[in-house]
């Protein structure tokens, strides 16, 4: 079994020589070997393919000079494992006649080490016949879609099934995957005359011409296909992987050029963030299909029910606190609670509910419709339903200030910045990283090693007299910086300023990146705190507004959600 | 607060409303400090490092002054081709630096990371793609890179062809060396040349090409017979001077000044006294000149001295001046950076026993995934050759990201390690 990852890699030529060909999907849980063997800031990508490389029964791999990661990767493999077939292919960056003949050599190299190390040879009939033939052009969409679900297209770079997978099951169609390895092979035989050489020849140049990879010099062909395809899709889900800074470039100039909604989402290979990118994936369907619906459906059907027996629940099942709130048919808060949500999702959630319903002066069985929203969202058993919290901090936004079209949300474990558009839909949505910097956890972090409550973070950075600079905005560093200012005796007030600084620098990266509209809102628990609403404003310009009890935006949300689907019938 | 940051800070109030004035007040800090470097040198610093640090600074200010003539390149291009038809090198490596001088690269690397960049590229590549896109540099008529070595070399200067309309041509530098790899890129250069005809107006001039070749391998010889000399004498130096270095061994290399900076250090070197118990270390990579504990340390310190670094010397063979385009392809093949990594670990242990170092240190940039991607293949090669080798993660660049605490804590104790004699940490 010869592993390889790159699509420019002569898969068929090694088939024909007998090799069994796979391609590397590989999905990790740790990077513990890689992290040894090569660098923890090396592509996940890479390190993931070593860890499984290290545990499965690979005769050998192929890697191609397609990036500085993997480069890597191919030297500490070919030094750990001599027994093995490891090779690096090297292929021209530039795609023309000159170059093709420059990468039939490579190719032959490649045929005539896998034969020494096989003891098999090349065989031109077996090649043709291991050869996936294209008649005219190769297709690279899928076609009508009539599934009723968004047409989104996958690119940038490589991505797992299970990402795929989990896309599908969000509720998308997915039009056409252009990652690196998502394009389809094909080759045109009637181009591959019987003459070995020649045929080596032809199949380097048509391995040049696929669809050119970020690496490549021409990339005229990839826009022309962008041309394409987007305008058959309702979205871009862009895919990066950490550590691999290729695609970001095109991220970056096609992300307001291409006329449809993109998301970007990062992985890592490892399943760690699946939650996150979950709520993710599912927000930017959300808003895909809030853009359709609205464009044909009429509006108020309020007349449907009558509103005065309307009791909706909207529960926010956050990663440190439970929100819940219940809503009449008239949209009132009639009550709302906060706990914390404790290690079992779904016990919270009850106690919640319990608790929020008394305060009501209400029974469970008044309630009409509970929807649930937060991390905690999927796992609630008696809910009716769930929408992801972007969707509903745009809508508990809106509740409370119309005029709000950015949102900063700073929640227990993830920050987010939401634009609205004038209808209130989601326009646009980043969240942070799985990394913890800049959020509620970050803070809580902070004022543990500061020895102080979260609660007096605010009011005592209100005392400083000059910020103290906060580099490493990493929760851990950032923990060892503060210890260290602590040791040169700085005040704590300015430490604590020097914090908001950091978080409000992270957060106003955030929303910059949403293109932000005025007014502005900051909803989750970090808004009760007036040094980082404080620094905030001051990154911004501008003032933030704040609504009492910025905790329960996200249930507010999920409430009006579920009014909105009582008063529909 | 020290003169450069109060500068800087004042340029920041104007990127944003006013590009163009930053960019003039860049320019006047620049000449300013070349002036600065000329009359009043630092402390310590010897006679040839102080016309390499003044040159260094008014080349690039120069550069800007004249955009016509001036053109943004990777660290590996082929300068010397350049030179011939009157153009000037400024890295994007170099200005990423200087900007960097003046305490503005937080801000041009969050622009950066805020248009979508990824926040792990290397804070070179984000510090110049920032500050590029908000106009205070002028455009330059031409960008040339090369593949090798980095990742970002391509993508960043597409990313700013579409974003500040800079033409660019890319030299594909095949991974190994052979005869097919060589014709490649000669058939490339030759590609090239109308190009550089037409942007400066000039026919191209082999025998100019060949004189630049020339004074290349001159400047070659006094360079390497002062690291030689390094041996025997204490020739101070600093991390900042390490990398100006670059500017004299790649980015001007076959200039007249370059050659004349190169036989000063030969001759000055003579001049300087017998190192009294020093710590000599080798550096692989970039050095963090910004870094409080290394600067400390590594500064004018009799004790400290980085004595040899392998991006200063990531290609030693004189070139053919009888084949100028050929001596050129080959050496961007050759390259110890390009090709597989055991040339690299074999080149930088050759370099640690030659020149005596008592210790190697290698800095993990962030971001710089083919240096840091086999620092542990250098640490087993330096192991085998009895060096202690420390392996530094940081940032050369952004400020935000070494934590000196950290720092500090590895590399004084990898000098115990090295003062105790042990053998490796």
């Amino acid at each position: 079994m010869i592993g390889y990852v790159c699509k420019y890699t002569p898969v068929e030529m090694l088939e024909s020589m007998g090799a069994e060909m796979v391609r590397i999907e590989p999905e990790a849980t740790d990077f513990d070997l890689a992290d040894a063997a090569l660098h923890p800031n090396l592509c996940s990508y890479a390190k993931a393919v070593l860890e499984d490389f290290a545990q499965k029964d690979y005769d050998g791999i192929v890697l191609t000079t397609c990036c500085d990661s993997i480069r890597r990767l191919y030297d500490v493999l070919h030094s750990r494992y001599p027994d093995k077939f490891i090779y690096l292919l090297d292929f021209p960056r530039i795609v023309n006649d000159f170059s093709a003949s420059l990468f039939e050599v490579q190719i032959k190299k490649l045929a005539e080490a896998y034969g020494k190390f096989s003891g098999n040879k090349f065989s031109a009939d077996i090649f043709r016949k291991k050869m996936p033939v294209c008649h005219g052009k190769i297709n690279l969409n899928r076609g009508i879609n009539n599934s009723g679900h968004p047409s989104v297209i996958i690119a940038g770079a490589r991505c797992g099934r299970s990402f795929l997978d989990m896309v599908r099951k969000s509720g998308a169609y997915i039009l056409s995957d252009i990652t690196c390895t998502g394009l389809e092979r094909k080759f045109n035989t009637t181009d591959m005359p019987e003459n070995s050489s020649h045929l080596f020849r032809s199949y380097a140049g048509q391995l040049l011409c696929q669809v050119p990879c970020m690496r490549m010099t021409d990339l005229s062909r990839r826009k022309k296909l962008w041309q394409q395809l987007t305008q058959k899709a309702d979205g871009i889900v862009y895919h990066t992987v950490k550590f691999c800074d290729n695609y970001s470039f095109e991220y970056a100039a096609i992300r307001r050029k291409v006329g449809i909604p993109v998301l970007k989402v990062e992985t890592d290979t490892t399943p760690q963030c699946e939650g996150q990118l979950r709520t993710r994936v599912e927000a930017f369907l959300e808003s895909l299909r809030a853009n359709k619906k609205y464009q044909g459906e009429s509006t108020d059907k309020s007349s449907k029910s009558n509103k005065n027996k309307i009791y909706v629940l909207g529960i926010d099942s956050g990663s440190t606190s439970t929100n819940a709130v219940i809503i009449d048919g008239e949209k009132h808060i009639i009550a709302d609670d906060t706990i914390p949500t404790g290690a079992k999702v779904s016990e919270s959630a009850e106690k919640i509910r319990s608790k929020v319903t008394a305060k009501a002066g209400l029974a469970e069985k008044d309630i009409t419709m509970t929807v649930t929203t937060g991390y905690g969202r999927v796992s609630i058993p008696f809910a009716d339903g769930n929408v992801t919290e972007i969707s509903c901090h745009g809508k508990g936004a809106q509740y409370f200030n119309p005029n709000v079209h950015t949102i900063l949300d700073i929640g227990g474990q993830d920050s987010k910045a939401i634009r609205l558009n004038g209808k209130g839909e989601i326009a646009d949505f980043v969240m942070n990283d799985k990394c913890a910097a800049g959020t509620g956890r970050f803070l809580e972090a902070m004022a543990r090693t500061l020895e102080l409550d979260v609660s007096e973070l605010g009011p005592i950075s209100m005392k400083s007299t000059k910020a103290v600079a906060i580099s490493s905005m990493c929760t851990v560093f950032a923990e060892s910086e503060v210890i260290s200012l602590i040791a040169q005796n700085k005040e704590k007030a300015d430490i604590v300023h020097g914090i908001h600084n950091a978080i409000a620098g992270k957060a106003f990266s955030l929303l910059s990146r949403v293109e932000p509209q005025p007014e502005y809102m900051m909803t989750g628990g970090v808004a009760h705190n007036a040094g980082v609403v404080k620094a905030v404003e001051e990154k911004l310009g501008a003032k933030l507004y704040i609504c009492p009890k910025p905790e329960i935006v996200g249930a507010v949300g999920a409430a009006l959600v579920g009014l909105e689907k009582v008063l529909s019938g | 607060m020290n003169p450069a940051e109060f500068y800087g800070g004042i340029v920041r109030k104007k990127i944003p409303k006013n590009p163009k004035l930053a960019g003039n007040m860049i320019k006047a800090g620049l000449h300013l400090e070349s002036f600065r470097c000329a009359h009043f040198p630092e402390k310590g610093m010897p006679k040839a490092y102080q016309y390499l640090n003044y040159m260094a600074v008014k080349v690039v200010a120069d550069a800007l002054e004249n955009p016509e003539t001036y053109i943004w390149t990777n660290i590996f291009a082929p300068a010397e081709l350049l030179q011939t038809f009157g153009m000037t090198c400024v890295s994007m490596e170099c200005l990423a630096s200087y900007l960097s001088g003046f305490y503005l690269e937080d801000y041009f690397i969050d622009l950066a990371e805020n248009q979508g960049i990824a926040s792990t590229l290397c804070s070179y590549h984000k510090n110049f793609i920032g500050a590029a896109s908000t106009g205070i540099l002028p455009n330059p008529i031409l960008g040339v890179t090369t593949s090798m070595i980095c990742d970002g070399n391509i993508n960043t200067f597409r990313y700013l062809n579409s974003q500040c309309g800079v033409p660019y041509f890319v030299i594909d530098i095949p991974h190994n060396w052979s005869p097919e790899a060589e014709d490649y890129v000669v058939r490339q250069l030759k590609q090239f040349i109308p190009v550089l005809e037409e942007k400066s107006g000039k026919k191209y001039d082999e025998d100019a090409l060949k004189e630049t070749l020339k004074r290349e391998n001159e400047s070659k010889k006094h360079f390497f017979n002062a690291l030689q000399k390094r041996l025997v004498h204490a020739y101070p130096n600093t991390m900042t001077l390490v990398l100006f270095l670059l500017l004299a061994t790649h980015l001007n290399i076959g200039s007249q000044w370059v050659l004349d900076f190169f036989r000063m250090l030969d001759k000055e070197i003579d001049t300087y006294p017998s190192p009294k118990s020093e710590k000599r270390l080798m550096w692989i990579h970039l050095t963090p000149y910004t870094e409080p504990t290394l600067s400390k340390y590594l500064n004018y310190n009799p004790k400290y001295a980085i004595v040899c670094d392998d991006f200063n010397l990531d290609y030693t063979e004189m070139l053919d001046t009888e084949h100028p385009l050929h001596a050129l392809a080959k050496k961007m093949i050759c390259n110890i950076y390009n090709g597989d990594f055991s040339r690299k670990a074999d080149a930088c242990a050759a370099y640690a026993q030659k020149y005596n170092c008592d210790g190697v240190v290698e800095f993990c940039h962030w971001g710089c995934k083919q240096s840091c991607g086999g620092a542990l293949l250098i640490k087993d090669k330096m192991r085998k050759i009895g060096k202690p080798m420390l392996i530094l993660d940081g940032d050369a660049l952004d400020r935000r990201n070494n934590h000196d605490g950290q720092i500090r804590t590895r590399f004084e104790a990898f000098l115990e390690v090295l003062e105790n004699g042990q053998e490796a940490t």
